[in-house]
């Protein structure tokens, strides 16, 4: 982060270099601008130290940091301080904070910790993520094959159902607010950022001192909160149902010029009719999705998911898909994205993301990561500031003191040229930052880069799907993680180490498999009733007391 | 405008998170309701309400809503928008018969009109209701005016919910209390599908638990003792058709995997057989409990409720469609006459007092209450006579708690501060005995408001 520091002349309005007091022209005593940000390098709370700055915002900044006791790369956002003077303010923060922890999904970010900085400032700590915003990827595409846009929308489903569950209701949902994960394991793995957070601080309806206040995002803006009601889980679905338009039709639902005229439209006007090919079901969904009162939308986003699946179940294109709107597919299955993102994904993305470990195992996904720059969960932050450009726009990318090389589209496709990598640190730092580059104490990537693109053998489909069946039905576990109740399907990266998936339930002897994820399969399991220990004839309701 | 203007000046198609003042905007935004005159039928007429305020009386003046009626005062009531509050507010203006709101009468005071409100002038009655409205009519003798008659406003907002659905294979939940319909509306949808194959319907509650998966999947002939031949199963037999599963939240938790893989994959496998046989059926459920309720407590599950619910039609019970509960009791004395052709009783008519019972009465049993309360009156009154309240109270008791003393809304409860927390929330639950109507009033919200925050909790309240 370059620190760029100038004097202005509040009477003639020239600028000078820092180390003027007063202007040469006139003697008026110069008003010095700085952008120099005393948290770079700061410890927080014993617990991060602050290496980047990644972004800034209405309400705060962004920064990368390193949590000292994993040694691992985090996206800290910092509050402005005036956030920590309102008591209602903090409150609402600490509650909802604690609440998003409790949501781990991998459709969502998993917050990690969150507290106050020695001068009081608060924070929160999260994965960090590398990706594009779907706002970045929609634009570019102008607009999704249907297969596509329902498959990234079933996705935010799930992520909303995670959060839902959680009684958490992200209150902002929009493009921007969703991430494309870099170099995802199985194609367009996505997350879904800043649930509830920034406005359990701007406050809502229900909760803000002045009540006459609306939040939230012009053109995802459900009625009921233009209307002054209180935000549900329904108005998550609303927003959703303005994003499924925009990415099948390319436009909006509704535009004008006017933020007024278009908080009205949402209120008054009736969604236009999706003027695309796309099968009928898919189209009485999003007019579902879109309708005024939230009892008529469906009542929770695990329903939305499934007739998003359902409703391209049989269906295909009248022909032309834009080719031009789809990234080089990086798995050769990428057809397969309706049945993608069943409750499964989590396995195989948890090993994707690369916050658990400073090296990664996948050295094709680190030659990737090392090309691209750092594009932290920052676009929706940036974007309070009032009619900037996103962030993750090239340019916008360069005044946050990334490479003007974030943007570009090429950073979707699959494994970088074998000369990017040892370009790519200085990239993704700033050449005068070079102590934050230090401060990570990160092996460079390029070193750990050993499987050039061109020895990969031609892949086989990235992930593989074990079905896991039991008679009768029992909870399938996979180490501490539980999958559910079977029959289950387990989505996991191709490889030949096992995994061992317990099956238990009560009254039976829990049974263990080990299965190796090299290609689709489907195991069936037998359990045995466990042995009684009561005589033969007791009450075959109840359990003897030893 | 000026905090518009970054905006404004943006092309980025406002998809920047912001924050703006509401109150310009909210009072442009507006309410949408109606009255709808019930009683006395030739008065019958919709009142539009808006912001403006709307004067009801014989001779209200220009552009106010008319009631010909010699019970009205030239100015009756007058029904006006409460910014503060965002609800209609109802005021008696001095009338010589009075107004009531709720079988409560007005008064000097002014009353705050609830989703579903009976009033009374005098000898008129009608019934308030919110939006949004979707104005249809079905044509008469079709599918959904047999099946969904009714023009309240929650029974128009079903009907297009149903138009849609019906076309779609998808499953469908339908979710109502007793006596409200489901099996009619099953059938609506399987005849709006245009579906060749027959319509199976089957209640999962009564068959025993051993023998539902033979019954829905059908067996091998040996599969177990006493299957001495083979059976297709209720799936097959509802093949290019659609299934209707009523009850279906009496399915055994054990079955509910063998039906979730039947809906997802189109097939099912008889019980004792080796391989399962595609079917193409689209299944249609029906529950009158809260299913929601019991996924969570993992009584149902999750992922089979999200794959039946794909249009869930929640059909609203009588009392929550009380501008139609004459015209329903008009249904049932035709069906009675029907099969009665030298009956003397041709139709019931009441009077107001007894129409405002009719119409505050809860209606446990929905439309099956309203046949029986048909057949006792036909069996008082054989011959043909206005009913009033006297005639009909043994038959129709007075709701158990009448509406409090009507208190003027200029003085609201102050608004205090929402809920921050579950526990918070819960506490002014359980001191108000879980009423959300008081809670309401306690927070003075609306109630809707406070089912939105016991949703957010994921608290219960009663009703």
């Amino acid at each position: 982060m370059t620190a760029r520091t100038e004097s202005f002349c509040p009477t003639c309005t020239a600028s000078f270099g820092a180390d003027q007091r007063r202007c040469p022209h006139d003697g008026t005593p110069l008003i010095v601008l700085t952008d120099a940000d005393p948290l770079l390098g700061a410890d927080i709370a014993g617990r991060f130290t602050i290496a980047a700055r990644l972004g800034s915002g209405g309400m705060g900044s962004v920064y990368r940091a390193v949590q000292h006791s994993v040694a691992r790369d985090v996206a800290l956002k910092v509050m402005h301080e005036r956030f920590s003077q309102d008591m209602d303010g903090v409150k609402r923060f600490v509650r909802e904070a604690r609440l998003a922890s409790r949501v781990s999904h991998p459709n969502t970010v998993t917050v990690l910790d969150f507290g106050q900085t020695g001068a009081g400032q608060l924070y929160l700590a999260m994965e960090l993520l590398r990706g594009r915003s779907l706002r970045d990827v929609l634009r570019d595409a102008g607009r999704f094959p249907v297969e596509r846009a329902v498959h990234i929308a079933a996705q935010i489903c799930d992520a909303l159902d995670a959060a839902h569950r959680e009684s958490i209701v992200h209150r902002d949902l929009k493009p921007s607010n969703v991430v494309f994960l870099e170099e995802p394991p199985v194609r367009d793995l996505l997350k879904v950022v800043d649930f509830g957070l920034a406005k359990s601080l701007q406050g809502d309806e229900t909760t803000l001192t002045d009540p006459d206040a609306i939040c939230g995002t012009a053109a995802y803006m459900p009625p009921e909160i233009v209307a002054g009601l209180a935000p549900t889980a329904q108005s998550d679905l609303y927003s959703l149902g303005v994003m499924l338009f925009e990415m099948l039709a390319g436009r909006l639902p509704f535009a004008s010029p006017s933020a007024e005229a278009l908080l009205l439209m949402h209120v008054r006007e009736a969604p236009p009719a999706l003027d695309v090919p796309c099968p009928p079901a898919l189209k009485s969904l999003v007019a579902r999705l879109l309708a005024k009162a939230p009892e008529e939308r469906p009542s929770s986003a695990a329903i939305v998911r499934e007739a998003l699946l359902a409703s391209i179940k049989g269906w295909h294109a009248p022909d032309s898909t834009p080719a031009a709107s789809l990234p080089p597919p990086d798995t050769p299955d990428a057809s397969a994205t309706g049945d993608f993102a069943l409750g499964t994904a989590p396995t195989a993305a948890a090993g994707a993301l690369p916050s658990s470990s400073p090296a990664p195992k996948w050295p094709r996904l680190a030659a990737a990561l090392g090309a691209m720059a750092l594009l932290a969960l920052a676009g929706w932050w940036l974007a309070v500031g009032g009619g900037r450009a996103p962030t993750t726009s090239p340019g916008e990318a360069a005044r946050a003191g990334l490479s003007p090389t974030a943007g570009a589209p090429a950073a979707v496709s699959a494994p970088a040229p074998a000369p990017a990598p040892p370009l790519a640190q200085p990239d993704a730092e700033p050449p005068n930052s070079p102590d934050a580059a230090s401060q990570i104490g990160a092996p460079a990537p390029a070193p750990a880069a050993p499987a050039p693109a061109a020895t990969e053998p031609p892949a086989p489909p990235a992930a593989v799907t074990l079905r896991i069946e039991s008679s009768p039905p029992a909870q399938a576990t996979w180490g501490e993680k539980r999958l559910g109740q079977t029959p289950v399907d387990l989505e996991l990266p191709r490889g030949d180490q096992p995994v061992a998936i317990r099956l238990t339930r009560a009254g039976y002897l829990p049974e263990t498999r080990e299965l190796t994820p090299s290609e689709d399969q489907t195991v069936r399991v037998t359990l045995t009733k466990r042995p009684r220990e009561a005589p033969p004839g007791a009450d075959e309701g109840f359990i003897l007391p030893k | 405008m000026a905090v518009f203007g970054h905006l404004m000046t943006d092309s980025n198609r406002h998809s920047e998170t912001m924050s703006v003042p509401a109150a310009a905007l909210r009072a442009r935004v507006g309410p949408s309701a109606r009255l709808v005159v019930v009683h006395p039928p030739e008065l019958a007429q919709t009142i539009a309400l808006a912001a403006a305020e709307v004067v009801l009386g014989r001779h209200p003046g220009a552009g106010q809503a008319e009631l010909g009626h010699g019970s009205v005062s030239r100015t009756h009531l007058a029904v006006s928008w409460d910014a503060q509050i965002r609800q209609h507010v109802a005021a008696d203006l001095e009338s010589r018969n009075g107004s009531w709101v709720g079988g409560v009468a007005l008064a000097g005071a002014r009353r705050a009109l609830d989703d579903g409100d009976v009033l009374r002038l005098g000898g008129v009655v009608a019934v308030y209701e919110r939006g949004p409205f979707e104005d249809d009519a079905p044509a008469p003798g079709s599918v959904l005016a047999t099946a969904l008659p009714g023009t309240a406003a929650a029974v128009q907002r079903l009907r297009k919910l149903v138009r849609q659905a019906g076309a779609d294979p998808s499953p469908a939940l339908v979710i109502g209390e007793t006596g409200v319909g489901k099996e009619l509306l099953a059938r609506a949808l399987h005849t709006l599908s245009g579906r060749q194959g027959p319509l199976v319907a089957v209640n999962v509650a009564e068959f025993s638990p051993e023998l539902i998966a033979s019954q829905l999947f059908g067996h091998e002939r040996g599969a177990f003792t006493g299957a001495d031949r083979a059976a297709p199963g209720l799936f097959r037999a509802a093949h290019h058709g659609t299934l209707f599963l009523d009850e279906i939240g009496e399915l055994p938790l054990a079955l509910q995997p063998k039906l979730l893989r039947a809906l997802q994959e189109g097939e099912v496998r008889p019980v004792g057989a080796t391989r399962s046989v595609k079917v193409d059926v689209r299944v249609v459920a029906a529950t009158n409990r809260d299913l929601a309720a019991d996924v969570e407590s993992e009584r149902f599950r999750r992922d089979l409720y999200a794959r039946l619910a794909l249009w869930e039609l929640r059909v609203p019970p009588v009392r929550a469609r009380r501008v139609d509960i004459l015209a329903w009791l008009a249904i049932f004395v035709a069906r009675w006459r029907e099969s009665r052709p030298t009956a003397g009783l041709r139709a019931l008519s009441f009077d107001a007092e007894a129409v405002e019972r009719l119409l505050l009465h809860a209606w446990p049993d929905n439309l099956r209450g309203l046949d029986r309360l048909v057949h006792r009156l036909a069996a008082d009154h054989p011959a043909p006579a206005v009913l009033s309240l006297a005639a009909i109270a043994a038959h129709v008791p007075a709701p158990a708690a009448p509406a409090p003393a009507t208190t003027a809304p200029p003085a609201p409860a102050p608004r205090l501060p929402a809920p921050t927390t579950p526990a918070e929330l819960q506490a002014a639950l359980d001191a108000h005995a879980g009423s959300v109507r008081a809670l309401a009033r306690h927070y003075g919200r609306d109630r809707r408001q406070i089912y939105r925050w016991l949703d957010t909790f994921g608290l219960r309240g009663d009703e």
